[in-house]
């Protein structure tokens, strides 16, 4: 039986609602239509689906920034609710989607984690978040210079790195990934990837990971849940969705993915010369 | 500086067939004003004939979009053709009068962007905005326009098109909404459609749906299509021919298939082994280290050579295109490396 | 640049500078730094222009006492209306002998420092209202909507002189008058710039890391909106001096003999025919001023612009 640290049940969002200044209802927008769904912990699992269909708001409402309507939502064991204790929002983060938008340009990339650090009480001096904030800084390959420079002056790769840097500040257990690298060029996404993976396997995280596209997410997790239009339409493997899915949108969001031609290891060896260049 | 002009047998075959639709050479784009200007595009050079569609693939800040643009005579304020000749049919591009270039876009060339929402009026209905693009390139009556207007929806696999010519953009999705997009760069029935990321904004099961009609006008309307996109897999689906840029650079060509399973530059080698892609797997994945050059930074010699696992002093060396083989071309000094003949492939 | 191949990792070395994304960014972007880097130096020149008129006469206000050659509010009778540069009084005297230079000096005291304490009360107290409202949303927004919407559909100066005849005239009226009224527009404005900074990830960023509704606000949102705010409440100040100096002239503004700018105006007009420099030069005062401010504004405005 696996040992499932978050546990899902008729996850329900719906915006929109109440009256009007005429007293008229408004319009309602279900973006969850009371899904289910478990994370077994340490393992990478993967909401997949289009623009609308509500994995967003999924993560969302695990990390707490959105109340659902209905339904309830446990981590390892306790009810999660957006007003949550110290303790639940310290071991649930996020890393976003949007290198631009997910810094604040006015703030030091230092000062960004140092706030972190102390507010949540686990560093007590500035020198003590300084130190912290560097070791930080290399654990996602960033330099010490980083820290003293705002996100205006990084690529976007370097952005989602500090991003990642950040969710880790205050030591969670649980990452949620909203689309990591969906903006990103393509020679940059692999890197991060290979971050996130190595992070995952040393620091043993379980990870929430949203994604559109079923290539990136075959490369990151282990089992994937299909969405379209607030509900899970497939769940399984990884593997064994990609290779015989059921319903007839996973198919077609299969067709969708990316398909190159393998290149063999001889051509591999070309990139990753052992030894000399 | 005078570049050796390689063309490849592909675009030598396109630039000699009667059905020659495009043709650039050495094309040279610089930004800025008097006095401080750099390049962003170097050298480019590529043809399509009618019935093929062309793929430029290349990252931001390749200079893919704008080589894009100068094609259509669309380049903003401040960027400038420097060198070269575009050629759309007997139209050099680079020289035409604003007159000449009106008539040219719409008319001969086609272009739909990125994102389809602004490319559409608001506050139009759909119909009539691809009769008024039919009527601004032909000497159509309105009538004779909605008639037009309405085939192409159909062509544009709009079911109902009678009743969906009145509909308003913000009515449709965003897939549909490209459709309309694309069937208003055909109201004037181009021979050349260019589409810059036409897929980019859209979610991955309608992309498909779009890429199968654009490969399919192709066919269809016999139209030369240029795609540009940073999408390896796009450009693996739809195109017969691609070009790679990097840092303002084409740095390799080639049949398409033939290109993606052999590469010849490490940079297409590079990128196809960084895409994480329906096979592989994350171990497989190997980033290229570094990042792009900055517009303007661009080193002397190959602009990939700071990242390239196989550079050597003699990189630092001005590169050209060089014929690596039948219709294709490499800016590679070391492409030997790359090659191999088939069937040896190790176990 | 080193060129050749090796094996470091690809992290490692400083990071790059501003990457300029010459598809989406540079040609768009490279008119406007072209023309942002003259913009930058004829923002600098605006600025400082405007920067260096205000700072002198704030320096002329605040410097009133020693540098007025006479005292503002003493009568000569035997050197009423003398001509500009007689008999020591450089810029002449006004119907009641007092030194039209002296009444000019501290006329700026009063008018300027007034005008730069009414607006700031309005811009502290509009900004906290319309960021707090921008950020939760909900119903305290829609009220502030509907708040700030009647309002600005009155005519402002109107309003103010209404106020300021009900509540008595006096500089403590005028400061109450603007806080009242002229706290709608830094409030839209901070509304505004703050619900779109709350749409941002960063910020949700800092919720989904345990920073206190209080500290987002204060560190994370307010930064990135108030030069916005600043530039507007530049030119928000030439209002405010036209609005002081236009009850000075209708006898509403600071009581006399305290010399202000619009009374000395209105006190002038009988004598215009003879003596036009009695009217014109305070004129001239005020136009310099709002010049001066605007000129700030304008700069500050193209130097965010550019950024």
């Amino acid at each position: 039986m696996a040992d499932n640290i978050l546990v899902a049940k008729d996850l329900q969002v719906v915006f929109g609602g109440g009256r009007d200044i005429f007293m008229r209802p408004k319009p309602t927008f279900e973006a969850l239509n009371g899904i289910d769904f478990k994370v077994a912990r340490g393992e990478a699992f993967a909401l997949v689906g289009e623009s609308g269909a509500g994995k967003s708001t999924a993560a969302r409402c695990v990390v707490g920034v959105q109340r659902p309507t209905a339904g309830t939502i446990t981590f390892d064991g306790a009810p999660l609710d957006p007003r949550r204790d110290r303790a639940q929002r310290r071991a649930i983060q996020m890393v976003f989607q949007d290198p631009q938008g997910s810094l604040n340009p006015r703030m030091t990339v230092g000062a960004m984690l140092s706030e972190l650090l102390r507010r949540n009480e686990i560093c007590a001096s500035k020198q003590q978040a300084r130190e912290r904030s560097i070791e930080l800084m290399s654990m996602v390959g960033m330099p010490e210079a980083a820290l003293d420079r705002r996100p205006r002056s990084f690529s976007g790769g370097q952005r989602q790195r500090i991003g990642i840097a950040r969710a880790l500040a205050v030591e969670p257990t649980f990452l949620v990934a909203d689309e990591p690298v969906s903006a990103l060029d393509v020679s940059i996404q692999a890197s991060i990837l290979i971050l996130l993976k190595r992070l995952q396997r040393e620091l043993g995280l379980t990870m929430l990971f949203i994604s559109h596209d079923l290539a990136v997410v075959k490369q990151l997790c282990d089992r994937v849940a299909v969405m379209c239009d607030g509900e899970i339409v497939e769940e399984g493997h990884v593997d064994t969705v990609l290779t015989d899915p059921h319903e007839e949108f996973t198919k077609r969001l299969l067709a969708a993915t990316t398909d190159l031609p393998q290149l063999d290891a001889k051509m591999r060896e070309l990139l990753q010369p052992e030894g000399s260049a | 500086m005078n570049v050796p002009d390689t063309l490849t047998q592909g675009n030598k075959d396109a630039l000699d067939d009667k059905g020659a639709l495009l043709s650039v050479r050495n094309l040279r784009i610089e930004v800025g004003t008097d006095g401080e200007s750099f390049e962003v595009v170097t050298g480019a050079t590529l043809a399509a004939r009618r019935g093929e569609v062309v793929g430029v693939v290349g990252e931001s800040g390749s200079g893919k979009s704008l080589t894009l643009r100068a094609i259509a005579g669309l380049l903003p304020q401040g960027v400038t053709v420097g060198a070269g000749e575009v050629h759309v049919g007997d139209i050099d591009v680079t020289k035409a009068d604003s007159a000449a270039l009106r008539r040219l876009r719409g008319g001969v060339v086609g272009m739909i962007f990125q994102e389809p929402m602004t490319a559409l009026n608001p506050t139009m209905r759909i119909g009539p905005q691809i009769a008024e693009a039919a009527r601004a390139h032909s000497r159509a009556s309105r009538s004779e326009a909605k008639a037009r207007a309405i085939e192409l929806l159909g062509q544009m696999g709009f079911t109902e098109a009678e009743r969906r010519y009145r509909l308003y953009p913000h009515e449709l999705s965003g897939g549909m909404r490209q459709r309309v997009v694309i069937a208003i760069a055909l109201a004037g029935n181009p021979s050349l459609l260019l589409c810059d990321e036409p897929t980019t904004a859209l979610d991955a099961t309608v992309t498909m749906k779009v890429l199968n009609l654009i490969v399919g006008l192709a066919a269809d309307l016999d139209i030369g299509i240029v795609l540009v996109t940073h999408d390896l897999g796009v450009a693996a689906r739809i195109c017969d021919r691609i070009v790679v840029m990097y840092a303002g650079r084409m740095v390799e060509e080639g049949p398409s298939e033939e290109l993606l399973r052999r590469p010849r530059h490490p940079y297409t080698l590079a990128l196809l082994q960084a895409v994480p892609t329906r096979d592989s797997t994350i171990d497989d994945l190997i980033a290229i280290r570094g990042t792009p050059p900055t517009a303007g930074e661009v080193p002397e010699g190959c602009p990939f050579a700071p990242r390239c696992p196989l550079a050597q002093p003699e990189c630092l060396q001005p590169v050209h295109l060089i014929e690596v083989g039948p219709g294709r071309t490499s800016a590679c000094r070391r492409h030997e490396l790359l090659e191999y003949p088939e069937g040896e492939v190790d176990g | 640049m080193s060129a050749v191949g090796g094996a470091p990792p690809e992290i490692g070395g400083p990071p790059s500078t501003t990457e300029v994304d010459v598809e989406s960014r540079t040609p768009l972007r490279f008119a406007a730094v072209g023309g942002a880097f003259r913009g930058v130096f004829s923002a600098n020149a605006s600025l400082l222009t405007g920067a260096i008129i205000l700072g002198t006469l704030i320096l002329i206000g605040l410097l009133a006492p020693v540098i007025s050659p006479y005292d503002p509010v003493k009568q000569e009778i035997d050197q009423t209306l003398a001509a500009p540069g007689a008999s020591g009084h450089l810029l002449g005297t006004d119907q009641l002998g007092r030194d039209t230079l002296s009444r000019l000096i501290y006329g700026a005291r009063n008018d300027i420092l007034v005008a730069l304490g009414a607006v700031l009360l309005p811009f502290i107290i509009g900004t906290i209202i319309g960021v707090v409202a921008g950020y939760r949303g909900g119903w305290a927004d829609s009220l502030l909507v509907g708040i700030v919407d009647v309002i600005i559909a009155f005519p402002i100066l109107v309003l103010l002189i209404a106020l300021v005849f009900v509540l008595g005239p006096g500089v403590r009226t005028i400061i109450i008058a603007v806080a009242v009224i002229d706290w709608v527009v830094y409030a839209r404005l901070a509304r505004t710039s703050a619900r779109r900074e709350a749409a941002m990830e960063y910020v949700m960023a800092a919720q989904v890391g345990g920073i206190p509704t209080w500290r987002i606000l204060v560190r994370h949102i307010i930064p990135n909106l108030i030069s916005q705010s600043i530039v507007y409440a530049m030119s928000d100040a030439v209002l405010v001096i036209l609005f002081i100096t236009t009850l000075g002239y209708l006898g509403l503004g600071i009581p006399p003999p305290a010399p202000d700018w619009g009374t000395m105006i209105a006190e002038a007009q009988p004598y215009f025919n003879n003596q036009w420099w009695l009217a014109v030069i305070p004129g001239v005062a005020i136009i310099i001023t709002a010049l001066g401010l605007s000129l700030i504004a304008d700069g500050l405005a193209q130097k965010l612009d550019s950024r």
